[in-house]
């Protein structure tokens, strides 16, 4: 299967600033793939470059086999973008808003308004008629805007922290749902800080360090099933475990806390 | 009440607007506002001050003169803070207060502590003063007296601002609001013209609308300026009679304004019509003028400017043109119509993707060229303005009362057209240079850039005062007689239009990280 990214290179710096360094990285189509690192390790600024938000300093990509630029238009119709900002229109309401999502991805207008419909009452938003995003909470927020990356099927989903403010039962659904893609051969790129969902949510895994340096990436569905990840001779029960031992993240004790 | 922590957030208040001006844009804006400021104020504070003083202690009307220059600022800094939002500002709401130790009193006096020490207020305490010291040297008053009566004048009119800005805000969230708005907008314009005339000619009317007028804070003030001894007490009641009064009309507006208006669950409503107008466009530009659309017309500070622009713009052109005939009136109206259709959409078009907040992130992820969204944004607002365009022709050729001529309908077609897409140029650029996040639910308050507010405040002055000078330099006749300049003016206008917007698109591209921390608050 042609593999759904690979990154040759890729470097975005902000003035002198070096958001990502000469990352590169291929990830494998029809797989759930977890893209972790520590804070402002350039998780966020990778996606924005992968995604068509950021002009890449340096670097090639190629998405779903071709090559992605500025003028990318017909591959960015068959990808789907969570970002972590959400992105949302707050003057809109959920439906039109989903709507308007979908008419941009080429459906049609019967396509279009059965889907948001259907998307409404799968994420329990279906009475919301009346009320403007800008009034939604932040876990209906981020289900809309997890409807509006998946709305027209797209070949490759790119969601930005997908579970943080989700209650547990929208967590479940949304994970049964990504299994769904991806049993369908389509690909899912997430990010998250949430290892244990990692665990249990992908099969394969990249971590990066600042300023964003790939460190490890390897398969990680051998978690799944009780067993352990190796690296370096050492092995790791969890995720958790690999991640504080690449990252040496650590915070300082507080005596008076 | 906990006064140490009440004036920390005031200094936090400072310190914000100095954070503001970390950034190169701010620095200028500091700049030049700061300039602008220290300039004005000298030049009020020893030329208008001392020098009206003078005049009203010369004049031997020192009391009518004070009450004219104080009456004057007082109405003036309303209408420029309730109109163009300086000085109502909400720096601190009172739920964003609440995370703090204040009782509910001390938030009330927070959040009006903050709000009358903004710059503009301070602005208009230093005119007052002026006129305050230049009476006390030439020898009409008592400082003190007169700088306590400033004071007292200033809490009022910054009371009434916000009052009718709470009101206003209420009643553009309001079923039915926006029609009482304008209603009540018709009549503030319509009244003078009506009135004026009529009470000149009634008997004892000028008489007795003086008395009533002794009533007013103004000339409270203006007596308490000059009369040291006599009616103080009268006076000073008069004025904190009307804070009080003010306040307890102020808490009553924000006690029904923040009653929640929480939306009831109701099944998703397809509403077409934003659809169906956007689809003239084709279909490719649809969405997102669509979408464009929605914006325009939910946002309350669009709205209320929209149905704001043509009775402000009839009161500007037909309450000042009177003498030497109605021709007169077809002369001004050539500069309302150049900026009709700007003034009703301003306030969005000259910083488009101020309201998108995290919004203007997608642009870039959807299926299209980035052109295309400046474009569709640019398009709105041309076609909202349009229609204030349109609106105002129909109206001049129903109701002007201005003799029939062939060749004004085309003149003013022209002026309005050219007017729109000269501004909606402009506000491309200000858009692309000058963007500044934007809260989309306020109906008042400035958050406009300083570019924005020198193309807004300096095109509706250039619309006013530019046909003021040819009117009185050229005249009518002459006016007429040259119908035909207008329209390659407005060709020309047309021209640069489609110009800023195709240099535009190229720069909507380039700068578009730069927008986007502009946007999300990164700069």
């Amino acid at each position: 299967m042609t593999p759904a990214i690979e990154v040759a290179n890729l470097t975005k710096k902000y003035g002198e600033t070096v958001a990502v360094e000469n990352l590169s990285l291929t990830v494998p189509g029809g797989t759930m793939f977890g893209f972790l690192g520590p804070n402002g390790s350039g998780k966020s600024t990778t996606i924005g470059c992968l995604t068509g938000l950021l002009d890449p300093t340096a670097g090639d990509i190629r998405i779903l086999g071709e090559p992605f630029n500025d003028g990318a238009v017909a591959l960015k119709r068959r990808m789907g973008v969570m970002p972590e900002s959400l992105g949302l229109f707050d003057a809109l309401y959920a439906h039109e808003f989903l709507f308007f999502q979908a008419r941009m991805f080429g459906l049609d207008e019967e396509t279009a308004r059965r889907r948001v419909t259907e998307l409404l009452d799968a994420m329990e938003l279906g009475g919301t008629g009346k009320k403007r995003l800008s009034e939604f909470s932040a876990g209906m927020r981020k289900r809309v805007a997890f409807a509006a990356a998946v709305i027209h099927a797209p070949d490759l989903l790119f969601l930005d922290e997908p579970f943080e403010s989700i209650d547990p039962a929208g967590v479940a659904s949304i994970r049964q749902w990504l299994h769904k893609i991806t049993a369908q051969g389509r690909t899912v790129f997430l990010t998250t800080h949430v290892l244990e969902t990692v665990e249990r949510t992908c099969s394969q895994v990249a971590i990066i360090t600042k300023p964003g340096k790939l460190v490890w990436q390897g398969d990680i569905s051998a978690l799944d099933r009780d067993g352990t990840i190796s690296h370096d001779g050492t092995e790791f029960h969890t995720l958790e475990q690999l991640f504080l031992h690449l990252t040496g993240e650590r915070y300082a004790q507080l005596d008076w806390l | 009440m906990n006064a140490p922590l009440i004036l920390r957030l005031v200094g936090l208040r400072y310190t914000l607007l100095w954070a503001q001006s970390r950034t190169r844009n701010g620095r200028i804006a500091l700049f030049v506002a700061g300039y602008l400021f220290a300039a004005l104020l000298l030049i009020l504070m020893t030329a208008g001050g001392l020098g009206t003083a003078m005049i009203a202690v010369r004049s031997g009307h020192a009391e009518e003169v004070a009450q004219a220059v104080l009456g004057g600022l007082f109405v003036n800094a309303l209408i420029a803070s309730v109109v163009t939002g300086f000085g109502i500002n909400t720096a601190f709401t009172d739920a964003a207060l609440r995370r703090y130790a204040l009782s509910a009193h001390d938030r009330l006096a927070a959040r009006h502590l903050t709000g009358i020490l903004e710059p503009v207020w301070l602005f208009v305490l230093g005119l007052d003063l002026g006129l305050c010291t230049g009476l006390y040297v030439f020898g009409a008053g008592s400082f003190w007296l007169g700088a306590l009566a400033v004071v007292l004048l200033l809490i009022t009119d910054y009371l009434l601002a916000r009052v009718l800005a709470t009101l206003i805000e209420w009643l553009s969230h309001v079923r039915g609001g926006t029609a009482i708005l304008f209603l009540m907008l018709i009549s503030v314009c319509m009244l003078p013209g009506l009135l004026i005339p009529r009470l000149a000619k009634a008997h004892g009317a000028k008489a007795a609308m003086m008395a009533m007028l002794h009533y007013t804070p103004p000339f409270a003030a203006a007596a308490l300026m000059v009369n040291a001894g006599a009616g103080l007490f009268h006076q000073f009641g008069l004025l904190a009679g009307w804070i009080a009064a003010l306040l307890v009309a102020l808490a009553a507006i924000e006690k029904q304004a923040a009653r929640p208006r929480g939306a009831v669950a109701a099944a998703v409503a397809w509403d077409n019509r934003y659809d169906r107008v956007a689809s003239i466009f084709g279909p490719a530009m649809a969405p997102l003028i669509g979408r464009s659309l929605r914006y325009y017309v939910r946002s309350n500070k669009v709205r209320f400017n929209y149905i704001a622009a043509i009775p402000l713009l009839a009161f500007l052109t037909f309450n000042h043109a009177a003498e030497g005939g109605p021709l007169h009136y077809f002369v001004r109206a050539l500069g309302a119509f150049a900026i009709a259709g700007f003034l009703g959409t301003a306030v969005m078009c000259t910083n488009q993707f101020g309201f998108d907040a995290s919004g203007f992130r997608r642009y870039f992820l959807l299926p299209i060229a980035p052109g295309a969204i400046l474009r569709a944004s640019s398009y709105t607002a041309l076609f909202v303005g349009s229609t204030l365009v349109a609106a105002a022709l129909v109206l001049w050729l129903l109701f002007a009362p201005v003799p029939f001529d062939a060749r004004m309908a085309p003149m003013l077609m022209a002026s309005g057209v050219g007017g729109l897409c000269l501004f909606n140029a402009l506000s491309i650029w200000t858009s692309l240079l000058a963007a500044r996040p934007t809260n989309f639910e306020t109906t008042f308050g400035n958050q406009l850039s300083l570019g924005a507010n020198v193309l807004l405040i300096g095109g509706v002055l250039g619309g006013i005062f530019g046909v003021v000078v040819l009117d009185k330099m050229a005249g009518p006749a002459a006016v007429l007689s040259y119908w035909w300049v207008s329209i390659p003016a407005a060709a020309l206008a047309i021209a640069f239009y489609l110009y800023s917007l195709r240099r535009g698109t190229a720069m909507f591209v380039s700068r578009r990280e730069r927008l986007l921390n502009v946007l999300e608050g990164r700069n």
